[in-house]
This record gives C-alpha cells, structure tokens and sequence, in this order.
C-alpha cells in the first residue's frame, strides 16, 4: 500500500489514512484538547503527507505519519495563541469526544466514570508545556517506546526520558491536588 | 557528607522513577534504584502514584476520529493548477498597473513639453514641416509650372526673360511642387531631385545646359561661395530680377506667387538644376504671407505630424486596453470559478 502510495496511487494512500486515521486524530486530540482543532490538525496531517509521500524513505511509515501530527499539532498550537479567543480552555467544559464510543463491555455508569475521568485528564495533560505533552502522549496515551518517541520528535532518548518524567511527575502533581474530583475507584493512593 | 550523597542519590532515584516503571534502567540502576526504595519511603510513595497516573492515561479511551480524513484528488491536485494561475494572474495586473503608469507617466511628459513649446516653439518648428514637405510631389504640377519654367529661362540665358507658356507646359508636368518656401527649405535634397530628374529631360532640350551642373543640388547655396559660373553672373541679375521674373511669372500661370526674389536666389537656381529651383524659387519669392495661406490651404488636408512622444503614448494606450480587458476577462473568470 505504502509503495503504490508513493507512485501517486490515491486510493491506497486512502486505505493508509483509514487505517491510521483513528491513531492520529486521538493523538492531535490528547494533544490539543479540542475536537476541531483535532480534526483540523488530523486532515493536514493527511494532506501533508500525500503531498510529501514520494519522499517517505522507508522505516516506520507509522513514526513518520505521527511525526507529521505532531507538527500539524504545533500549528494548532500556535494558531490557538495568536487567537486567545479562541482558546482551548473553553472546550473542557464540552463532554469528551469518547462519550460517543460506548464499549460495549462496560455499564453506562463505568462508561460515565471514564467520561469524567478523560476530562479531567485532559484538563491536567493541558498544564503541560507542549513539549512534554508530546511525549506523554506518544509515549503513554499511543504507547510508544522511547526510542519511537526519539523518532516521531528527533531529540535524543535521553530527552525524552527526561521529558517524560517530568510530565509524569507533573501530572501526578496535579491528580494528587485534584484528587477529590477523580472517580473514586480511579484516585491516586499514595500508600503502596 | 554521607547526607549529601543520600540525597543526591534520592534525587537521582526519583528522576529515574518514570524509567524505571517502564524498565528502560539498565540492570545496574535497576538495582540502585531498588535498594533505595527500600529505604526511602517518599520515593516508594512516588513511585506508587507514577504508576498509578500511567495506568490512568492508559485508561483514557480512543477517541475515534469523527469523519473520514480520505484525500480527495480534486482536493489536493487544484494547489499545483491554481499556483500558476495566480501568478500568471498577478503578473497581468501588475503589467497593467505599468502600463498604466507609463501612459501616465508619458503624457505627463507631453503635457510638460507642451507646455515648454509654448515657451519656445523653435523647438518644434523645425520636425514639423518635414512630413509636409515629403508629401509634396503629390501635389499638383501647375502649381510649380511658373518656378520651373522661369528657372529654365534662367538656366538658358542667365537674364530673366519672358517665359513662352510652351516652356512652362514642357517642364510643368515632371516638376514636382514644393509649393511652400519654409517647407522646401527644409526638404532634403534627395526627395526632391529624384522626381526632378525624371522630368528634367523633357525639358532637357531647352535647357541643356543647366542640366550637367545639377549634381551638387543642395550645395547651390554654397556654389556662391565657391564660385562658379554662375556665381558671377548674381550680380547682374539680381537688380532687374523682381520685375523681369514676376512679368515671367505672370504670364505662364494665372497665380503667380509675388516676385519677391531676393540676390541670392535667382543665382542659386540657375547653378543648381532645373529641379530644385522651384522650391528655392518658392522659397524666396514667396513673402510671408503667401506661405501662410498656404499652409492654411494645405495643412487641414494634411495629416497632422505625431511627435514620437505621441506615438509612443497611442501605443502604450493600446496596450493598456488590451492589458485591462484580458484582466478584466480574467477576474471575470475567477469570480465565476469561485
């Protein structure tokens, strides 16, 4: 598919994006917090990478669609500061996207407790400086490695160790001081 | 010193919390890290609640994307066609934006020099009368009857004499007409003698001997200088001249330009040839007055000359409504694209 992508082939590029597009809109979503910006952010992604597929050089087809979201992200991003109108802030009020998607092994009360819990989430990874946010997201939202992570945003593994454990140490920071808020059977307990 | 090595290493640990939860440490600070745990019961708590903060994020759910992002050709391909268009679009409105400056810029300039004419209309006098006098063998042969026929008496003879009207039909008809005496000054000797040529041999027989001293045509006026045969015979005519040549005139055409001849000229056209007398006749024996009701005659029939500034602005002007109409068209076009 990748290769008859490359030679301009569009409906296997487009069997590449809807096997990925899931993928990348949840990553621009964990990163950005906001449904629009997502999907703004979801169909430049795509649209960069059809224009720029012929120069896709092998490797991680997946690393390097996600490093193109990341960069529609930062553009989000700062699309989002020249507008402080219209900030981000203002859609965690708005239920989390992922209501919508009902698994259907849990009750609508664990589904509920979830909803509370992806946005008060969402709320505490917006705290984090965009670069660590990145790397929180690729690294425990997407599950990526560490060395994956190094790839998608091209600082060294030691970076994103770094990186990483200071945005989780953040993030507990803030679940701790909220911790209240949090579902009961999701709260932190600090006793081992 | 052993307190600042614990808490070093209590600061090393707990930065080394989030690796060691994803069992990235080497086997080595794997054990480090353990042994401290044992002993430091905040690193133990921290290390709790790190792990329980990544099991959340892996709790989070999949957000499914909300539509599909599947590129549309006509989507993605329109970029590379509309590039080019907006550029050939953009330089056709900046070519007009110039040809509008130009033609601006261009009869700004007319304006000035019109302006700078009116103070010193020298400037122009001497362009304009050039396109009349090139104009002038189209005119009609009777007007220069009266100068060719008496330049040929005056070539015969050297007196003014009274010319028959059988030598004024003979060499009538190849004489062109340089009917006005500030444009035949201005006409360049080739001009003139080439239509004279033709129709001095008719005329030839009367006036043979004229005829091999026409070369230097234009050097007429510098043959008094260099003294030739004729130079000596100007002082003798020039006295009688007004009289014996308007008689001349008079009685070969009806309209006879007065005879207002001055020394020079009678001289002049007896050494030059029997084709360029007529203008300089006209030229000199036509006051004032006369050339103007000529010209007033002539030039309304006459296109009137266009400077080269003029020129150029009926050309810029030209392009700019060609310019304007391809982007008024093509704005056109993009409004009905949109």
């Amino acid at each position: 598919m990748i290769a008859a992508a490359r030679r301009g082939d569009t409906g296997s590029f487009n069997r590449l994006v809807s096997h990925y597009q899931d993928m990348v809109y949840n990553v621009a979503y964990r990163i950005l917090g906001d449904a629009d910006a997502a999907a703004d952010a979801s169909q430049d992604t795509f649209l960069s990478a059809y224009k720029a597929i012929a120069n896709f050089k092998g490797g991680s087809f997946k690393s390097w669609l996600l490093r193109i979201t990341t960069n529609a992200c930062y553009d989000q991003l700062r699309l989002h500061q020249r507008r402080p109108t219209s900030s981000l802030d203002a859609i965690y009020t708005d239920t989390d996207p992922s209501s919508h998607f009902i698994n259907g092994r849990e009750t609508p009360e664990e589904h509920a407790l979830r909803q509370e819990l992806g946005q008060i989430l969402q709320q505490a990874i917006h705290t984090l400086p965009p670069d660590q946010r990145v790397t929180l997201v690729l690294s425990d939202v997407q599950g990526l490695s560490y060395k994956e992570v190094s790839e998608v945003t091209r600082v060294s593994v030691g970076t994103v160790k770094s990186r990483l454990s200071r945005a989780r140490a953040r993030l507990r920071d803030r679940l701790m001081e909220q911790r209240e808020l949090l579902p009961a059977r999701y709260r932190l307990r600090d006793e081992g | 010193m052993s307190f600042l090595r614990k808490k070093s290493e209590h600061q090393w640990v707990e930065e080394s919390l989030s690796v060691y939860i994803d069992g990235e440490l080497s086997p080595s600070e794997k054990r480090r890290v353990e042994e401290h745990l044992k002993e430091c019961r905040s690193c133990s708590e921290s290390l709790t609640t790190l792990r329980q903060t990544v099991a959340l994020l892996k709790e989070l759910p999949v957000v499914p994307a909300p539509r599909s992002f599947a590129v549309r050709p006509a989507v993605v391909r329109p970029k590379p066609v509309r590039t080019p268009s907006a550029r050939g679009y953009g330089l056709l409105r900046g070519a007009t934006a110039l040809a509008t400056l130009l033609l601006v810029l261009l009869i700004g300039a007319d304006v000035a020099l019109h302006f700078v004419g009116v103070t010193s209309p020298a400037s122009w006098a001497p362009a304009a009368p050039a396109p009349e006098v090139a104009l002038a063998p189209s005119m009609e042969p009777t007007m220069m009857a009266a100068p060719v026929e008496e330049e040929q008496m005056l070539g015969q003879t050297g007196v003014p004499e009274p010319a028959s009207p059988e030598n004024a039909q003979e060499s009538a008809p190849p004489a062109p007409a340089p009917a006005e005496a500030a444009d035949a000054l201005q006409e360049p000797q080739e001009t003139a003698a080439a239509p004279r040529l033709e129709g001095a041999e008719p005329a030839g027989t009367p006036t043979a001997p004229p005829a091999p001293e026409e070369p230097p045509a234009r050097e007429g006026e510098a043959v008094g200088a260099g003294g030739t045969e004729t130079c000596t015979a100007v002082p003798e005519a020039p006295v009688p001249a007004p009289t014996t040549a308007k008689s001349a005139e008079e009685t070969v055409q009806p309209e006879p330009p007065p005879a207002a001849t001055p020394e020079e000229e009678e001289p002049r056209m007896a050494v030059v040839s029997p084709t360029e007398t007529p203008e300089i006749m006209a030229l000199a024996e036509a006051p004032e007055r006369e050339s103007d009701e000529a010209r007033a005659s002539e030039l309304p029939a006459e296109p009137l000359p266009l400077s080269p500034l003029r020129l150029a602005e009926f050309f810029v002007l030209g392009v700019l409504v060609v310019l304007a109409s391809a982007t008024l068209f093509w704005t056109w076009l993009r409004r009905r694209g949109a």
